[in-house]
């Protein structure tokens, strides 16, 4: 029995198959017994065409504290496509949602781009923070596209591809480092007063990053006269880990952080103290941090054990320097 | 008394009659059973189903594969079997799921053992017109 084309071009055989069904219709005697099937063939090759050029893009923009979301979905392709389903997909939890998508989003014309927001889904939950998630859309075709993993925090957005899914907090876990706030020393927490800052970070992601010397603590003056902004640059990292025996915290590991010189893997779970150059106007001057209430951020820079470029920016909290 | 035979001529129609007649129940056998045949065929290649989703159901469900057709040919086809790594694990017991077209049906694949986390699962369901579509889907990892 003859296979179908579309059979065959899931196996991989398209060319080859199209060959074969030359020969066989134009050298065979049941030339025209096989004309109805011939035409038939045809007309679902013709449909399968078009469904091979369906090309879609999707971007996902986080909302309302990454629970919602606007999914952008760009029709790249000459044909008129309709969808026909949305999955979110919760990787985090292994839960599969389906929703209809409603009927004014359903026809995408060609090369056109449209937008659907998380509050025009019959039934949708909300997005839980900090889950990973995916999205996959379905066409009339049969076409199924897929976004990459995100994970649901407000902001990041699925593309640009080269972009790390990569993320991590500020600690304010006492057991889990000696450095549980802004502080003066990388042992223990010591109120700041201007110097060297340290902080530390865990990777709460699913990616290991490094993190690079662009990384800053910023400092933005709050309720003074005359608003000023200083910014540190990170130029080392500690590891420490709890002694049970001696109770105390034992350092483990540590280095510098330069231009040619990036810091330790941090893998996901993994806490670091991070240490950053006295704040200055001129970041890498030396000029001091002033007196003052500040609110602080650090602005991460790196990359990932993808490849992938990594950006973070983390509020710390409030710090008044005496 | 003589007995008399069929003249040459009713005997040369006779014959005729006949051979028209199983000739023709032949031809109009094999035209039927061609046009069977060729109907099916046609229906066949009309086909098109996708697997749309695999959702390897969380504990205390975890032997079970919730599987998303969606028929998006152009005839109605019925689902008759589904493999799961080389064993039918649906479709033993004559049962079959009919999808309309464009609609969208789901089939629950017990495995008898829970799925393994991160391993590599193919999916190959055969339809009732011996069309055979295949998807490979990859189980989570465990919370």
């Amino acid at each position: 029995m003859l296979e179908s084309a579309w059979h065959k071009r899931q196996k991989g055989e398209c060319d080859s198959y199209r060959r074969d069904l030359f020969l066989h219709y134009h050298y065979s005697a049941h030339h025209l017994f096989f004309y109805e099937i011939i035409r038939q063939e045809m007309y679902m090759r013709a449909y399968d065409v078009e469904r091979e050029n369906e090309k879609i893009s999707l971007r996902v923009m986080l909302t309302q504290g990454g629970t919602g979301f606007t999914l952008f979905i760009n029709n790249e392709s000459p044909e008129t496509i309709e969808l026909i389903r949305l999955w979110i997909i919760d990787i985090t939890n292994n839960f599969h949602y389906n929703y209809s998508i409603p009927e004014e989003k359903k026809v995408l014309n060609p090369w056109s781009e449209t937008f659907l927001s998380s509050f025009e889904l019959k039934g949708f939950i909300g997005l839980t923070r900090r889950n990973y998630y995916v999205m996959r859309l379905v066409t009339s075709r049969g076409n199924i596209v897929e976004t990459p993993p995100f994970i649901a925090v407000p902001g990041p957005v699925t593309e640009p591809p080269w972009l790390s899914l990569g993320y991590i907090e500020a600690c304010f876990n006492k057991a889990e480092t000696p450095v549980y706030d802004l502080s003066d020393s990388h042992l223990k927490t010591t109120p700041y007063k201007g110097g060297k800052a340290y902080i530390s970070f865990k990777n709460i992601g699913s990616v290991t990053v490094f993190l690079t010397y662009e990384s800053t603590i910023v400092f933005r003056s709050i309720g003074g006269l005359e608003p000023k902004c200083y910014a540190g640059y990170l130029v080392e990292w500690y590891c420490y880990v709890w002694d049970p025996k001696v109770e105390k915290w034992m350092l483990k590991d540590s280095g510098t952080i330069t231009h040619v010189k990036d810091s330790k893997a941090i893998y996901p779970g993994e806490v670091v103290i991070l240490g950053f150059e006295e704040p200055s106007e001129i970041p890498g001057s030396g000029a001091g941090i002033r007196e003052g209430t500040y609110d602080v951020f650090f602005a991460a820079s790196g990359y990932d054990e993808f490849g992938k470029i990594f950006f973070a920016s983390i509020y710390i909290g409030t710090c008044e320097i005496p | 008394m003589k007995s008399k035979g069929i003249s040459p001529i009713i005997s040369a129609l006779l014959l005729l009659a006949i051979t028209v007649s199983v000739f023709s129940i032949l031809l109009a056998t094999i035209h039927w059973w061609l046009s069977d045949q060729r109907y099916y065929r046609m229906q066949a290649i009309r086909e098109r189903l996708i697997i749309e989703d695999a959702w390897f159901m969380p504990p205390p469900k975890d032997t079970i594969i919730r599987l998303t057709f969606t028929n998006v040919g152009k005839t109605a086809l019925a689902i008759r079997m589904v493999i799961v790594n080389g064993r039918v694990m649906w479709g033993l017991k004559e049962e079959k799921v009919e999808i309309e077209i464009g609609e969208t049906r789901i089939i629950y694949v017990n495995l008898s053992s829970p799925w393994s986390p991160n391993t590599v699962y193919s999916i190959r369901v055969i339809t009732e017109r011996g069309n055979e579509i295949e998807r490979i889907f990859s189980a989570p990892q465990r919370k």
